[in-house]
């Protein structure tokens, strides 16, 4: 075939990241120096800077101007099979914050979303996920009355509230479907999230539905992109 | 079926279903709002309200008079990471769906040893033979993704004779029996480095889709770990069960 070399930083970021873990580097643990690294791998200093470069985007590590590289803090996981046997693993960092658990009927926004009668009864829960004490993500779930009369706040602390809802209602997932979509702050958005408004986020958005067809839950979450990443297991 | 098995919102994935998979094609008129109805035992408000949606979603367009017909692809948004295991709807087959024009160009290829990173991933001692693939995916010319695809060589012994240009990737599995057919897949938003945005071509936005991709064939062996990198505004990251 033609050319017989792959770019050889992406090789070597990957050389590298596993070093890393197989060394054990913890979150905040400081990387030997370019210098240092360079040796290492018997490369030159121009080309390990490359490799760091590839997972600094990957968010791997991260640099601080002239105190050199550190491990980064892992991205939160979030499963998007509803299906899973195994449910979503709590994780640790992370809390919620109920902002909101009202009453509303479907507008026509609602209505077109969900495929649903306009003013049909809602529970609107808007809860806020953080980190340490950084917003991380605002998540919007609507959840129709009829399927879910009795919805306690207490309920809505768990790490996956579709998976939740899906076990309190007993109805068993037929289908879901979710987009995970690049958008910018709105004024509402910037305001809870703490940044820029027009700042890039991602908006993770889906319906799951039940064996009959009925919608159990529509929900639309933003958030922060460096802070996520999104996991589908293999079906077993 | 009876009246109420069925929601506008699950007629409407059927319909989606059937333009993704083919059996409706671009520029070929649905079946009457009244045959639908009948067909699915729902009301005919139910379908006007799946297509109402459809036609806000840019699947189906209405001409006055005439009916409505599934849209043909003008705009550059398809779908991405719909795998699942009963169809093997690899990136090509997704967006040949579409109607949209797939050419790929092979950035460079070659033979992985020693690897530990790759090794780990495909579950290979560190000797075992790695084949890399980097490509550029285009769609009607226009740079959609790159894909970084790793295979063991022991299942695909004679992959650096073929063209990657030419011919797909997942025909060529196929044809060795070791077809990815089952996905562990993990998916984020990242800011792409200098070589990345320029092989996509990216002007101010900087922030591209990362897909990571194991592919496991039929027996369960992995046959396939792929990176892929896309751009958000052409290609949308869907996961459908």
């Amino acid at each position: 075939m033609r050319k017989s070399l792959l770019t050889l930083n992406i090789v070597l970021a990957k050389e590298l990241h596993y070093m890393l873990r197989t060394q054990r580097y913890l979150p905040g643990d400081k990387l030997p120096s370019e210098r240092i690294l360079a040796e290492t791998f018997g490369v030159q200093r121009a080309t390990i800077r490359e490799a760091l470069n590839e997972l600094i985007q990957e968010g791997v590590i991260v640099s601080e101007e002239r105190k050199g590289y550190f491990m980064a803090r892992p991205r939160i996981v979030k499963s998007v099979n509803f299906f899973a046997e195994t449910p979503t693993i709590e994780d640790p960092h992370v809390k919620y914050k109920i902002q909101e658990a009202s009453s509303v009927l479907a507008d026509e926004r609602l209505s077109g979303k969900m495929l649903i009668p306009r003013n049909t009864p809602l529970h609107r829960i808007v809860r806020l996920c953080l980190e340490e004490k950084t917003v991380i993500a605002v998540e919007t779930y609507y959840l129709l009355k009829e399927v879910l009369p009795d919805l306690k706040t207490s309920d809505l602390k768990s790490q996956n509230i579709a998976e939740f809802i899906v076990s309190a209602t007993n109805h068993g997932i037929a289908g879901n479907n979710q987009k995970i979509t690049l958008v910018y702050a709105n004024d509402n958005e910037s305001k809870l999230l703490r940044l820029p408004a027009g700042s890039p986020l991602m908006k993770h958005k889906g319906m799951v539905y039940d064996h009959k067809g009925q919608l159990l839950v529509f929900f639309e979450n933003i958030l922060r992109i460096e802070r996520f990443v999104f996991l589908r297991k293999e079906a077993l | 079926m009876s009246a109420n098995t069925i929601s506008a919102g699950m007629l409407q994935e059927m319909l989606i279903t059937q333009i993704q998979s083919g059996e409706l094609l671009p520029g070929e008129v649905i079946p009457s709002e009244r045959s639908l109805a009948l067909r699915y035992g729902v009301s005919r408000q139910t379908v006007r309200n799946a297509i109402d949606q459809l036609v806000k979603q840019r699947y189906l367009i209405r001409i006055q008079g005439r009916g409505t017909f599934v849209k043909k692809p003008d705009y550059n948004k398809v779908a991405f990471g719909v795998l699942n295991e009963s169809e093997n709807a690899s990136f090509t087959a997704l967006v040949r769906n579409f109607g949209i024009e797939i050419s790929s160009k092979v950035l460079g290829t070659g033979i992985l040893e020693g690897h530990n990173y790759f090794a780990e991933r495909l579950h290979l001692s560190v000797k075992d033979p790695i084949f890399g693939l980097h490509r550029i995916r285009y769609g009607n010319k226009e740079p959609l993704a790159i894909e970084y695809t790793y295979v063991p060589m022991r299942y695909f012994p004679e992959i650096q004779d073929y063209n990657f240009e030419r011919v797909s990737l997942y025909d060529y599995m196929a044809s060795q029996d070791h077809l990815p057919c089952n996905f562990r897949e993990t998916m984020m938003m990242v800011e792409a480095g200098t070589k990345i945005a320029g092989y996509l071509q990216l002007g101010e936005e900087r922030i591209v889709n990362r897909i990571e991709i194991l592919g496991f064939d039929a027996e369960g062996r992995i046959v396939e770990y792929t990176e892929s990198y896309s751009r958000p505004d052409k290609l949308e990251v869907r996961f459908v069960t």
